[in-house]
């Protein structure tokens, strides 16, 4: 059962006078209980990607075209009153800056209150005692007191519990998480990741989680997109594009990351920056920074081409479809991907 | 503690503001006023009046007089006015009732539309009534008070007969010393026109605070938020941005309601409106020296007192401002 | 909208030429007055009581003589307009001129002395602020009023008011320079410029001033405008100029009586080029704002 399937989306900057692709054909699939990762640059159009999921993009940026399903429902077309019935209920999502993200001048009770209220029949009394449950949930202690207390009392990662908390309180069958852990402490990003991991298990709750470091994704998730550009570079299996990546702008990512380095030289990085929205090149986005790119990269956009070995699915009752317009198998968007004979 | 301090140091603030007041107002009655030709007129002897000054204690320094001044002040006594022949502070608190509820009336007015029209114009800046009050506000910015006033009274009663254009009316008298217009009918009927037109300063003020305030809070991350978790549009506006915007406006509300005291000068001289702001003008035309210094300093009172008031009001509503610092 | 400059955006937008022609009209009829109407009010000789109250020339009554009528005293409305326009004028622009050195001084230097200077200046800001400065004004010439006599009073009128508008509206300049120098001082090339070995002043007059002069426009347009409201206000309480040399505020004050008698043009008319010169000055300082969108430091 596909959870949900995005088809084709594409997002745009309309301005009076000119309009900015931000997102190009972007298509995904996911299963219940799957955890998806969405990695990329900052300004590859990752947050814009799951913002669009439940209509919430900031104008100027609106929905040029693409089909956007939630359990078989078509989400581009419906009005206010059935977004709101599906934002903070079975669609959940957490920000990146906690800080922001609390109204200073409401208790932390009343956002958990007026959360689980919007979305179910619950006197204000069994909100409240279901509110106390997820502030336990995630870990935190004297639950009336802080149920009483401002957001400005707490810390930026207990702040992060707290909306960890408000995204849980509906029983979502999917959270977006944007960037959780940026706006932290290294200290505390482990342990709200870990934390997002065990609930998501726990409550069988799927998630899309978006960040630009590829090492964090790779150990909550089971399957990880590459977004370069406003375009899926490559998808494939986590296990899969750590050890075998296709796509050089992959390759790059992984060998940034400290872990992955097998020499103790300087660190590597990928050469350049990324082009802008209303700067991207002909031919394939990528050929600038490429260290592979050949005279067509140049000249003409790579199609997306199926990995031709399968990877097993890492959650086993995903049925796959053979669609290309719906690419769940693994596939790279390369003229000459990488590591295309080992397996 | 935050509060304690606070409180400790706007009241140092306080006194030393009014200290420096009430020695301009002394200075300028040791300037200006000569009490003996006041008391006794052209009539008496000049020995004689050597002796009263004695007697007065008009010839001591000008520092001790100062003190005896203050010490006076503090019992509510700031001198007689010459033309009422009363203590000032008995015809000022006699035309205090009448200013004060003048202002409540106007603020009345301001805050019921000025909230209503600025949530309106922030959520929809383009709709055709947003700018049509926005392009109203900068008339009603630009328009005096006293020609709002002016042109009232040529339209309500003077063209449609309506209303009235001077005066209290028909008041009635609360707990022996307060005058009020508003339990009578006609005390409402001749209050209507001064408020509108003490209102229409302040209006387009707080509306434009309101919608500019209001725009910024509806950009805010949290608003964000609470749009995603799907709560309704009525609660997000009501109760998440409207607080937001609110906390703000009251500190700017405090020293509004202080203008307008000033404002009623105007509104009161043009509508013949018996309270202490036409009192002052009378005042001014009779030079009753002790009258002016009198509202001066009842006047920076009343403002201090607003101001520290709604200083501490801002303390106690904004949760960001922490009591006791205690971080979870 | 950085790289055009401003005449380049100010010829393309229509509602910023319809308000600036207004208001150049409004300017150039009150400086030009002399020159341009038929009658000096301030000339006894010039008018005529028989005159007296002669309704607008569209109006049964009328005569071409006196386009928007005459007041009680038999003077013709445009010229008393004109030329009252022009005291208001000057009566407001010499009042913002004096706030505008006042402030950018004690704002530059609380900013620069900093410490006690700093925090004695600023409090003294704040609690003027809250003061109201149109009860400071009021109160002031009331007071001054008092030590003269009415001819001399009279006579000092125009000095008197300037200085009291002049002298009340301080701080909001004073706060702005003072945060703007605070912030720059901070920044790299202030840094730079003393580490070359720059004196203090330069700094502070070639380096840091020039970065708040499109704030301090945006202000003193705006105050351009609530200055020629306090003039009419202490005008109309009779605080202001003299009835002999009447500003418009004290037009529209002599013309109030005359509502109740249906003689609506002698106050509505000085009213009326009141209002739209206010509303068209704040149009244009709303529109500065807008294109220089200088950081107000706050």
């Amino acid at each position: 059962m596909k959870l949900l399937e995005i088809k084709n989306l594409t997002l745009s900057f309309q301005y009076p006078n000119k309009e900015v692709i931000a997102l190009d054909d972007f298509s995904l699939t996911i299963a219940a209980g799957e955890r998806i990762g969405l990695v990329g640059e900052s300004g590859a159009g990752k947050s814009l990607a799951i913002f669009s999921i439940l209509k919430l993009l900031k104008p100027p940026c609106k929905i040029k075209s693409g089909s956007i399903r939630f359990c078989g429902r078509e989400i581009t077309t419906m009005n206010e009153t059935e977004l709101n019935r599906l934002r903070g209920d079975k669609i959940t999502m957490i920000f990146q800056n906690p800080l922001g993200s609390l109204n200073p001048v409401l208790t932390v009770g009343t956002h958990l209150i007026e959360t689980a209220r919007a979305h179910s029949s619950l006197s204000y009394k069994e909100a409240y005692d279901l509110a106390c449950s997820r502030l336990n949930d995630v870990k935190i202690t004297r639950v009336h007191e802080r149920m009483r207390a401002y957001p400005n009392e707490f810390s930026g990662g207990m702040r992060q519990r707290i909306v960890i908390a408000c995204a849980l309180m509906t029983n979502p069958q999917l959270m977006l998480i944007d960037e959780p852990t940026t706006a932290l402490d290294v200290t505390i990003q482990a342990e709200i990741m870990e934390l997002i991991y065990n609930l998501s298990v726990e409550k069988k709750c799927a998630f899309i989680l978006v960040s630009h470091d590829l090492g964090l994704v790779s150990q909550l998730t089971e399957r990880v997109l590459v977004l370069y550009a406003g375009q899926i570079v490559e998808a494939n299996a986590t296990r899969q594009i750590i050890r075998y990546p296709h796509h050089p702008y992959t390759k790059g990512l992984i060998e940034c990351l400290p872990e992955f380095q097998r020499t103790k030289k300087q660190l590597k990085v990928i050469p350049g920056r990324m082009p802008g929205l209303d700067e991207w090149p002909v031919g394939c986005r990528f050929h600038p920074r490429c260290d592979f790119a050949k005279n067509d990269c140049k000249e003409k956009m790579p199609a997306v081409t199926r990995l031709k070995k399968a990877v097993s699915a890492p959650v086993s009752n995903v049925k796959r479809t053979s669609s290309l317009n719906t690419p769940v198998a693994p596939y790279v968007k390369c003229f000459y991907p990488l590591n295309e004979k080992k397996p | 503690m935050v509060v304690l301090s606070f409180f400790l140091k706007r009241s140092y603030q306080f006194i030393i503001v009014m200290l420096v007041i009430s020695f301009i107002g002394f200075s300028i009655q040791d300037a200006l006023g000569d009490p003996i030709h006041q008391l006794v007129g052209e009539s008496v002897g000049l020995a004689e009046r050597e002796k009263l000054r004695e007697k007065l204690g008009l010839n001591d320094p000008f520092l001790t007089q100062y003190v005896r001044f203050v010490k006076n002040a503090l019992t509510g006594d700031l001198g007689t006015s010459y033309f009422f022949k009363k203590p000032v502070m008995a015809v000022i608190l006699d035309r205090f009732p009448a200013t004060l509820e003048l202002t409540l009336a106007a603020s009345f007015i301001v805050i019921f539309l000025s909230i209503p029209l600025g949530i309106y114009c922030a959520v929809y800046p383009k709709h055709v009534l947003a700018r049509t009050i926005m392009t109203f506000s900068i008339i009603g910015i630009s328009m005096p008070v006293f020609l709002t006033g002016i042109l009232l009274i040529y339209i309500f009663p003077v063209q449609l007969g309506l209303l009235y254009s001077f005066g209290r009316g028909e008041t009635l008298m609360l707990f022996g010393f307060w005058e009020t217009n508003f339990l009578t009918q006609d005390g409402l009927l001749h209050i209507i026109l001064p408020a509108i037109s003490l209102a229409s300063i302040m209006l387009p003020l707080f509306i434009r605070l309101i919608r500019g305030r209001m725009v910024e809070v509806l950009s805010e991350e949290y608003i964000h938020f609470a749009k995603a978790r799907g709560l309704t549009k009525n609660r997000i506006l009501y109760v998440h941005a409207f607080r937001n915007t609110l906390i703000p406006i009251v500190s700017v509300a405090g020293v509004q309601f202080a203008t307008m005291i000033a404002y009623t000068i105007l509104t009161e001289t043009v509508f013949q409106w018996p309270g202490m702001g036409f009192m002052f003008i009378e005042a001014v035309t009779h030079s009753d020296i002790p009258l002016i210094v009198a509202y001066l300093v009842f006047v920076g009172f009343v403002f201090m007192v607003t101001n520290t008031v709604v200083d501490i009001l801002y303390l106690m509503i904004d949760p960001t401002v922490q009591l006791v610092k205690q971080k979870f | 909208m950085k790289e055009r400059t401003f005449f380049e955006v100010a010829r393309n937008d229509y509602q910023f030429l319809i308000t600036a022609s207004i208001l150049i009209l409004w300017l150039g009829g009150a400086f030009l007055a002399p020159w341009l109407v038929p009658q000096n009010p301030y000339d006894l000789t010039s008018f005529d009581i028989l005159d007296s109250e002669l309704p607008p020339a569209w109006i049964e009554g009328g005569t071409r003589q006196f386009l928007f009528g005459t007041d009680p005293q038999g003077r013709d409305i445009l010229s008393t307009v004109f030329y009252g326009m022009r005291l208001s004028l000057i009566i407001s622009i010499s009042a913002v001129m004096i706030q505008l050195m006042l402030g950018t001084f004690l704002g530059l230097m609380a900013g620069y002395l900093g410490g006690r200077w700093d925090s004695f200046i600023m409090r003294t800001a704040d609690v003027q602020l809250s003061l109201s400065t149109l009860m400071l004004t009021i109160i002031t010439l009331a007071i001054i009023k008092n030590f003269f006599a009415q001819e001399v009073y009279d006579r000092l009128a125009i000095y008197m008011i300037i200085m009291v508008i002049g002298v009340a509206e301080w701080p909001q300049y004073a706060r702005v320079v003072r945060s703007g120098v605070l912030v720059e001082r901070e920044k790299e090339y202030v840094a730079a410029a003393r580490v070359v070995g720059v004196s203090p002043r330069i700094i502070l007059f070639k380096h840091i001033f020039p970065n708040l002069i499109s704030p301090l426009l945006v202000i003193a347009t705006v105050q351009v405008a609530n200055a020629i409201i306090s003039e009419a206000a202490l005008s109309f309480l009779g605080l202001g100029m003299p009835p002999t040399q009447p500003s418009l505020g004290l037009l529209i004050s002599r013309g109030f009586e005359y509502i109740f008698s249906g003689a609506w043009w002698i106050t509505f008319i000085p009213s009326f080029f009141l209002v739209v010169l206010i509303v068209t000055i704040n149009i244009l300082g709303g529109w500065f704002e807008d294109y220089f969108n200088p950081k107000l430091y706050k």
